[in-house]
């Protein structure tokens, strides 16, 4: 997949690249903020799809993660785990990916990574 | 048509772990606040039967709303409103040309700035004119 996209790379000459950039350049601040973020965001389930190591290490931290929310409301019951295994079932088994750019969000916010994005995307973009 | 299936497929898988999650949050809210079991799983039956099974189209929105700032999004919206009120430079915002916005703006401004001062003026010596009120006892 890397030898795909470094190929493409490769092959795409100068005036497209300037096309894209101008493309970029041209768009609102919002839309600007809104495409950095994404494609930081996309980083981490395309890594997943490289390696599958990144994969398993991404499945253990979904599953950590709702089981810590879930055994905070209903304790250490059966209905914990019923409750856990149906969630997994869907954004684990499911919707790896879609999960995992959702987490990925929420750790970014969390940790408030999102403000880089927004301040350092208007202070270069006005460059 | 394939897309479409494939979308509303996955709005309604959604819409569905987004009701376990509310039904968790339920839980973990009420038997945070009443330690009594009878008493709190009544309370939990009835919530999650008026707030799911019949209102889930209002709450539903409440709860994303409620989510997305416990999560902190309305910090990037501040941080968005903070980052644009500098704005994109006005040479972008009015003129195509190198400069040409930025002395249009400037002159705008300018006309605003002194349009501004005059009505302050005026409003000014109308309030210095009127006589004071007498003073009731």
């Amino acid at each position: 997949m890397f030898e795909q996209i470094k190929n493409y790379l490769k092959n795409i000459n100068s005036n497209k690249r300037a096309f894209l950039f101008s493309l970029f350049k041209t768009q609102s601040l919002i839309l600007k903020i809104i495409i950095i973020t994404l494609l930081v965001i996309l980083i981490v389930p395309l890594l997943m799809y490289a390696f599958p190591i990144a994969k398993y290490v991404m499945i253990a931290i979904i599953i950590f993660f709702i089981f810590d929310i879930v055994v905070r409301s209903f304790g250490n019951s059966v209905l914990t785990y019923l409750v856990t295994l149906v969630l997994l079932y869907f954004l684990v088994y499911k919707y790896l990916y879609l999960t995992t750019g959702a987490l990925i969000f929420y750790f970014f916010l969390s940790a408030g990574v999102m403000s880089v994005f927004v301040w350092g995307t208007s202070k270069f973009s006005k460059k | 048509m394939l897309v479409l299936n494939l979308f509303l497929n996955i709005f309604s898988d959604f819409n569905f772990i987004l009701k376990i999650f509310f039904f968790v949050f339920i839980v973990g809210f009420v038997r945070q606040k009443i330690t009594h079991n009878v008493l709190a799983l009544i309370l939990i039956s009835l919530g999650v039967i008026f707030l799911i099974f019949f209102y889930w189209q209002l709450f539903s929105w409440v709860y994303m709303i409620y989510i997305l700032i416990t999560m902190g999004v309305s910090s990037i919206i501040v941080d968005f409103f903070f980052v644009s009120m500098g704005g994109e430079g006005p040479e972008k915002m009015v003129g195509a040309e190198e400069g040409q916005g930025n002395k249009a703006m400037k002159a705008r401004d300018a006309v605003h700035t002194g349009l501004e001062m005059q009505q302050r003026n005026q409003t000014m010596s109308r309030l210095r004119a009127k006589p004071k009120p007498p003073r009731p006892f």
